[in-house]
């Protein structure tokens, strides 16, 4: 008969498992990407959001394997540029025309525009609508 | 730079914060169908979600110095920026 004070070596192993499972579930769990296929063969991938992205299409169609997914950082962690007002030439704001720095440049009609290629690679895209056209900036 | 514009349908594209082989997957904000640009299409692809199949356009774009583009556009815009090294 066991006192309180004595313990088989089974629950004492298990609970040191425990305790190793929860630090490691914690140590990794807040970068660790969760990709999923179920049985019925479909494919998710799981964000730091806990936002469920069904890729099953992207896998099965297009090629685009689990393991080529990464970082999962939340749709809202990189927020796009929508509309953002420009300078023309001749105010303060407007880039020397000595430059050198890299643009993405874009023309629609008469409606001609640079976009710095590190602004677009800081918030990935910029969606604006030119003559009438609406268009997604992207580097 | 594509064409956002989808049978009449104007679409917000944003990252979804995902990358697949290192490049960032768009995903339009009205649909939440996931957009890539595939090596083997023209345009943005969707891969994923109610647009799966469809193709959004690329629309034509230079990267360049800047003052090479303003030399040839005199009359440019351009987004005000810190990086106007």
């Amino acid at each position: 008969m066991k006192t309180r004070f004595q313990t088989s070596w089974g629950e004492l192993s298990g609970a040191v498992f425990l305790v190793l499972v929860a630090v490691a579930l914690v140590s990794t769990g807040c970068s660790e990407e969760v990709k999923v296929t179920d049985a019925a063969g479909h494919h998710s991938i799981v964000d730091n959001d806990g936002k469920i992205w069904d890729i099953t299409t992207a896998v099965n169609k297009y090629g685009m394997h689990k393991g080529g997914w990464e970082f999962g950082l939340g749709k809202n962690a990189i927020q796009p540029l929508i509309e953002p007002p420009l300078a023309s030439p001749g105010s303060s704001e407007y880039p020397r025309d000595d430059a050198t720095f890299l643009v993405i440049g874009v023309s629609v009609g008469d409606d001609v525009r640079a976009y710095g290629k590190l602004d677009l690679q800081r918030n990935e895209v910029v969606d604006v609508t030119m003559n009438d056209t609406p268009l997604a900036v992207t580097y | 730079m594509y064409s956002r514009e989808l049978d009449g349908q104007v679409l917000t594209l944003a990252s979804s914060g995902w990358t697949f082989e290192r490049l960032f997957v768009l995903y339009d904000r009205e649909t939440e169908s996931v957009w890539y640009d595939l090596p083997s299409s023209e345009g943005l692809t969707c891969v994923a979600g109610e647009f799966e199949g469809r193709v959004l356009p690329e629309v034509g774009s230079s990267l360049r110095p800047w003052l090479f583009w303003r030399g040839d556009n005199p009359t440019t815009k351009a987004l005000p920026t810190r990086f106007d090294f």
